[in-house]
């Protein structure tokens, strides 16, 4: 056995016992023959199959949290976003709260930064139907996560096949978040109440709800 | 699997079913409302393959980035799994649509390498590639090439742009471009060098 075939059964054992070894490490470790063994890597992960399900090795994982994200976007009238979104503000290492702060400065609503966060909540978590959302909002919320408002209004067009969503994406919203006090943004429950006593919209409204124009 | 008839199956069973029938029996569970058996069978799934793809793309990426590609060739996948729209096996099919995104992420970020031709330096075809400037050209002509780029691509079928993606922004060997994109190496390597040859050409005329 030469050496990159060495390296590549000692990745192949921890891979199949559970792990996930460095391949950076194997393959310094591998000099010369690195580009032989990153080759060979390469063919052996294409080929490999489905590792087997551990219930507490996924637990709290990336994996658990791409998941999510997948599982939201499948019911969502948001396509991608649940997924997106989350991981996009997790790559610019900033919190929803202020996120959202600089959302609502960059529309000059300062004044209504939680009605903002309701919004954006209902963004991240499929409740809002992307084609209301405008693209001066996207375009604002690309520079902040650092992502083109073209690829932001592509996941969010990227429906799922959703056979469980028989209600329009309005009423889901409304509905799926509780007015109980649960909801995680407070003030959900005024766009809810806006939602119920059939208010006018406001320009947050229109921003989030009124079209792309 | 018949998904009219949804039988909800228990983690063993459900670990031990194909791709396919996991993800026919995601739909069954979605379209009998059963969330919770549609959400384990996809966490099933995402688990099986998570390590493998953030370790392909960790070979091309950093590992920040070969994590935030993986997440995207996952969903793609899936969702192509649910839209009818993918093309044999789920495995395969997924690790090619990851390739596809580790090129994306290279074409879709400024400067990435060999993407940027160094004008000065392109006596032939493989010599037009060099490191990009640090900062954009006084002249703008930073800005002209990744228009060029943009304009030479835009030319090319969807299996070309996928040599491309692959071969020329992704710096797969032709061997692997091939494999990924069912071309022969040697027309991976007609196709890259005719994309650089277009680019070529249209710098050529905008200067």
């Amino acid at each position: 056995m030469n050496r990159v075939e060495e390296l590549l059964a000692s990745y192949a054992a921890a891979y199949e016992a559970g792990r996930a070894p460095d391949t950076r490490e194997l393959l310094e470790a591998a000099g010369p023959e690195r580009a032989q063994l990153e080759a060979a890597l390469e063919r052996y992960l294409r080929d490999a199959p489905r590792r087997a399900w551990d219930a507490a090795a996924f637990a709290g994982s990336p994996a658990a949290r791409v998941a999510g994200g997948i599982d939201k976007s499948l019911g969502s009238s948001a396509g991608l976003w649940p997924s997106l979104l989350p991981r996009l503000r997790a790559r610019a290492e900033l919190r929803r709260a202020d996120l959202v702060g600089h959302l609502a400065a960059s529309l000059g609503a300062e004044e209504q930064t939680e009605k903002v966060g309701a919004y954006y909540h209902g963004m991240e978590q499929g409740l809002l139907p992307s084609e209301g959302v405008s693209d001066r909002v996207l375009e604002a919320l690309g520079s902040i996560v650092g992502e083109s408002a073209r690829r932001l209004r592509e996941a969010g067009a990227s429906a799922f096949d959703a056979p469980g969503l028989a209600a329009g994406p309005a009423a889901a919203f409304a509905r799926a978040v509780p007015a109980s006090g649960e909801a995680t943004d407070a003030s959900v429950a005024e766009v809810i109440a806006d939602e119920v006593a059939e208010r006018p919209w406001d320009e947050v409204d229109r921003l989030f709800r009124g079209g792309p124009g | 699997m018949d998904t009219s008839h949804f039988r909800e199956l228990g983690e063993h069973e459900l670990a031990a079913l194909t791709d396919d029938e996991l993800i026919t029996y995601i739909r069954g569970a979605r379209a009998d409302r059963r969330r919770p058996a549609a959400t384990l069978a996809l966490q099933i799934l995402v688990f099986g393959y998570w390590d493998t793809l953030v370790a392909r793309a960790g070979f091309k990426l950093a590992v920040s980035a070969a994590e935030d590609v993986a997440a995207t060739a996952l969903e793609s996948a899936v969702k192509s799994a649910f839209d009818g729209e993918s093309i044999g096996e789920f495995r395969s099919w997924m690790h090619t649509i990851l390739a596809r995104k580790i090129a994306e992420y290279y074409r879709s970020r400024e400067g990435k390498p060999k993407l940027v031709p160094l004008i000065s330096e392109n006596a032939g075809d493989e010599e037009v590639w060099g490191e990009e400037p640090s900062v954009d050209a006084p002249d703008g002509t930073l800005v002209d090439l990744r228009r060029a780029v943009e304009q030479a691509y835009s030319e090319l079928g969807p299996n070309h742009q996928a040599v491309v993606d692959l071969y020329v922004f992704a710096e797969y060997s032709a061997g692997e471009a091939a494999h990924e994109t069912g071309e022969s190496e040697n027309n991976v390597h007609q196709i890259g060098s005719r994309f650089r040859k277009r680019l070529k050409a249209i710098l050529e005329a905008a200067t």
